[in-house]
């Protein structure tokens, strides 16, 4: 028996399997939508920061952030932020963040990202609610399930602050904005190098290098071989067509001649007294 | 990369453009940073793809062997168990396996046992009773609740997810053999994904079992009537006649002729009547029971336990079971349009479970003739790509030329599918360029590989049921001219006194039962017994107690069901009455309660009793 099971069983004031299936169920739902509310809160506080908008515009919002969270439109949560931020956002002209601002975009990334992965999170956070509330903390604590999640939930952070953490950094290096006057400066007292151009393409060629080299290497031998041949169809497609257009041409007219060889049946005239084919008959005779 | 990573990529380029250009750090940081993440997601589902992936191979156990020479039986449960070859380590993706089951194959249910408790909290003890998707009739609003709860109520119980801390080692789930024939698991369809849907790979891993499935039967042991008709059993194996022979039971008695045994005179009688009488005894031999049964196209129609071949073999399986038992040999005669194949008649138990492999191999559909090109057959085919070949359909590989036209949405849907399909077959089949090319352009060459395909995978493209005209009018008599060479075959391969049991669908071809009778009426000269059994398309048996009332028929199906029953009801009263005129018994199979009825009716036929009374209980 697994420490799942132990745990459920040891769980009290659940007098039956079908009593404690139910509440279990119905403690999930709440957690969920508890969950999903407050990311959608999250989110429309990052959206709406210093804006009056009305109450009902809010509430409008925060069913559109719940909806887009349920339906794991991830990219639509980004969207409505950048969009918030383009018309929020002063034009400074200098392009590195502040400290609110790099803090901002951390929690931002944060929600966005839990709102993508809120399914997988939802049940975790009710796994832990439901054991608080059974009093069975150490035991939870020790399942194998609980503790993966955990160390699950440290890398996506890790992971989060990292990405914000270069991003911040590449925008500082990049000759953007003013800095693009003190690279030009360095520029020209280097004997006009167009550093970190050269760099920077280089270390595209090579990014692109390697991803295509990544993307070869992931595909299978029949992939492999299913590409090669595909290729080489496109390159001679023109010629192949006109080659099958020719071959089905003659193999139509050989058909048309098979048919067109074969005797048609032979009908013989419906003889009927007293109608038309009986008097033009008559008439023949005559 | 799926279609919302894509969108999520687009809005993050558009977002760190406009950043750039309007000079708004955040804006621009919170566009590169969700880049950025989207690429460390991207690194790692590759490392999933490329190191762990390759490890997703598993074991099937089926009833606890993984030996794929065993025999499984019709309508019975199986249970099969599924292990993971190796451990994966699983981060931010899930691994949805599915054993594809074959067509033969029913879900039941998860195994009680299921050691895993894990795969519960997943599959939520899926108890759906078919293989068909899952919540296609439910709404697309529904359909992302229950994503978004991971709630899988209705997920079949062949399928399983797996994740980080959520590998179970085994699971297994039971099903029930349909009908007769070959059970084929082709592999396990495994579909990585990361968990938030933004990647997405899919894959069909080969693990081919093939088992062959046994028509089920009733075993009713040694079958004895329970009217008493004789003083003295016979030894088992012999079967009491009435036809004069050197049995131990008296037949009658006759006038004594030149010739007859002096021993044979019944004095008392002579001296009473004053003239020489003889005893005439019983004839005591064994019987040996032919089966004749009849695979014709029109029997194989419908689905697995649906066709009248699979009630044909049922009966058949049962009257050989019934023969066995009393210590008759027991033989076969399979036809169907491929030609005919003789079984010769053995007894005992290898004997039986030979003629039940027979009819197992019988019971397999065969390849059909070519058929034109229809839309159907490329669904069908594209169905079974997605599912086997998911591969050589991904747009990474599979190329094709770029036209404006056709214009139209369903036209351009239409010509890339076939492209794809054609590229798929190609290499599937390791055609030439030249073979590709006409594949996409020549609709009889199209459908010639498509078909190949689909018999390959165990998936016999048959033709619409609605044929031509002619083809329809001629089917039913070229099937009882074949019925009727078949029958006088075996009367000519017969001995004495055998049992002709012969299963064909009969009921519609009444009006031209012209093309058996003669072999009847030569099979019953020649001292034979016939009987014939008849299956029924509406799996009821129409018995003179059934009445057929339309008022009370409820819904649509149900009248439909009824009228079928009448007329069923008409052609069987006919049927008989053609055969009774011969001296032929008819019996109609049907729902398998019946089968005692058809036993007891052939146990008559054989003890010569019955051979005139052709009943239709």
């Amino acid at each position: 028996m697994s420490d799942r099971s132990r745990d459920r069983k040891q769980l009290p004031n659940f007098s039956s399997p079908d009593s404690f299936a139910s509440q279990q169920k119905m403690i999930r739902w709440v957690g969920a939508g508890l969950q999903l509310f407050a990311i959608a809160l999250c989110m429309e506080m990052l959206l709406g920061v210093s804006t009056g908008l009305g109450i009902l515009l809010r509430l409008f919002l925060l069913s559109l952030i719940a909806f887009c969270i349920v339906m794991r439109l991830g990219w639509a949560s980004l969207v409505a932020l950048q969009v918030s931020l383009i018309a929020i956002e002063p034009r400074q002209g200098a392009l590195s963040p502040y400290p609110v601002g790099f803090f901002y975009v951390l929690v931002a990334s944060a929600v966005i990202v839990a709102a993508m992965k809120a399914p997988e999170t939802h049940r975790f956070v009710t796994d832990y609610v439901l054991s608080l509330f059974a009093g069975e903390t150490n035991a939870l604590v020790s399942n194998r399930r609980f503790r993966f999640t955990i160390v699950r939930l440290s890398i996506y952070l890790l992971q989060l602050m990292l990405t914000v953490v270069v991003a911040g950094f590449l925008l500082n290096r990049l000759p953007i904005g003013f800095q693009a006057e003190s690279w030009l400066e360095w520029s020209r007292q280097n004997g006009q190098a167009v550093w970190p151009g050269a760099l920077l393409m280089v270390l595209v060629i090579a990014t692109l290098v390697l991803v295509r080299e990544n993307a070869w290497r992931q595909l299978l031998p029949s992939q492999a071989s299913l590409y090669l041949r595909s290729v080489q169809l496109i390159a001679n497609y023109r010629d192949l067509f006109g080659f099958e257009r020719h071959r089905l041409r003659r193999r139509r007219k050989a058909q048309l001649q098979e048919i067109a060889k074969t005797p048609p049946p032979v009908k013989r005239p419906k003889l009927r007294r007293g109608g038309r084919n009986d008097e033009t008959i008559k008439k023949g005779l005559k | 990369m799926t279609f919302k990573a894509q969108l999520f990529a687009i809005a993050g380029m558009m977002g760190l453009f406009l950043g750039l250009v309007r000079g708004q750090p955040v804006l621009s940081l919170l566009s590169l940073s969700s880049l950025l993440w989207l690429l460390t997601e991207w690194v790692l589902f590759s490392l999933h793809v490329r190191f762990q992936f390759p490890k997703a191979e598993f074991h099937r156990f089926v009833n606890g062997e993984r030996d794929a020479n065993r025999s499984l039986w019709a309508e019975r449960l199986i249970e099969v168990q599924i292990q993971l070859a190796h451990d994966l380590l699983l981060h931010g993706v899930t691994l949805d396996v599915e054993d594809v089951i074959p067509e033969n194959l029913e879900l039941i249910a998860l195994l009680p046992n299921n050691p895993t408790p894990d795969v519960l909290t997943d599959v939520r003890a899926g108890t759906s009773k078919s293989k068909g998707r899952r919540t296609e009739s439910r709404s697309w609003l529904v359909r992302g609740v229950q994503r978004f709860m991971n709630y899988r109520d209705d997920c079949p119980a062949n399928e399983v997810r797996l994740g980080l801390g959520n590998q179970p080692t085994k699971w297994g789930y039971s099903a029930r053999v349909r009908a007769a024939g070959n059970v084929v698991f082709p592999g396990f369809r495994v579909i990585l994904q990361s968990t938030h849907q933004l990647f997405r790979i899919e894959r069909f891993v080969k693990a081919e079992q093939s088992f062959r499935a046994l028509p089920t039967f009733v075993d009713a042991g040694e079958y004895r009537s329970l009217t008493k008709k004789s003083n003295v059993i016979p030894r088992h194996g012999v079967h009491r006649l009435l036809r004069s022979g050197m049995g131990s039971e008296l037949l009658e008695l006759k006038e004594y002729a030149v010739g007859d045994p002096f021993k044979s005179i019944a004095w008392k009688v002579s001296a009473k009547r004053d003239q020489w009488m003889t005893r005439q005894y019983e004839s005591e031999v064994p019987a040996r029971v032919q089966l004749i049964v009849d695979g014709s196209s029109t029997s194989r129609v419908g689905g697995f336990g649906f066709r009248l071949l699979d009630q044909m073999t049922f009966v058949a399986a049962s009257v050989a079971r019934m023969a066995t038992n009393v210590g008759d040999p027991v033989g076969g005669v399979l036809m169907d349009e491929r030609g005919i194949r003789r079984l010769p008649p053995t007894s005992g138990e290898k004997g039986f479970q030979l003629l039940l492999r027979s009819l197992s191999d019988f019971s397999v559909n065969p390849s059909p003739p070519p058929s034109p090109y229809q839309p159907r057959i490329m669904e069908a085919a594209w169905a079974l790509l997605n599912q086997r070949y998911p591969e050589l359909l991904d747009l990474k590989a599979n190329h094709f030329p770029f036209s404006i036209f056709p214009i139209t949405p369903g036209a351009r849907t239409r010509r890339r599918q076939r492209f794809l399909v054609a590229g798929a077959l190609a290499e599937i089949y390791s055609l030439s360029v030249r073979e590709h090319a006409a594949m996409i352009h020549d609709d009889a060459a199209f459908a010639k590989r498509l078909q190949e395909l689909l018999n390959n995978a165990g998936i016999p493209w048959t033709a619409p049921l609605i044929q031509p005209s002619d083809r329809r009018d001629r089917e039913p008599i070229e099937r009882m001219s074949n019925l009727g060479k078949c029958i006088l075959s075996t009367v000519g391969h017969a001995r004495d006194n055998e049992v002709i049991v012969i299963m064909s669908d009969l009921l519609n071809c009444v009006g031209i039962l012209e093309f058996v009778l003669p072999a009847v009426k030569l099979a019953i000269a020649k001292h034979h017994r016939v009987s014939f059994v008849c299956p029924t398309s509406t799996f009821l048996r129409p018995s003179k107690g059934i009445s057929v009332d339309f008022s009370r028929a409820n819904s649509a199906e149900e009248l439909l069901v009824v009228a079928e029953q009448a007329r069923l009801r008409i052609q069987a009263e006919q049927l008989q009455r053609e055969l009774q005129r011969c001296g032929a018994s008819l019996s109609l199979s049907g729902e398998k309660n019946a089968i005692h009825l058809i036993m007891s009716e052939l146990d008559a036929v054989k003890s010569g009793h019955g051979r005139l009374q052709g009943n239709l209980r």
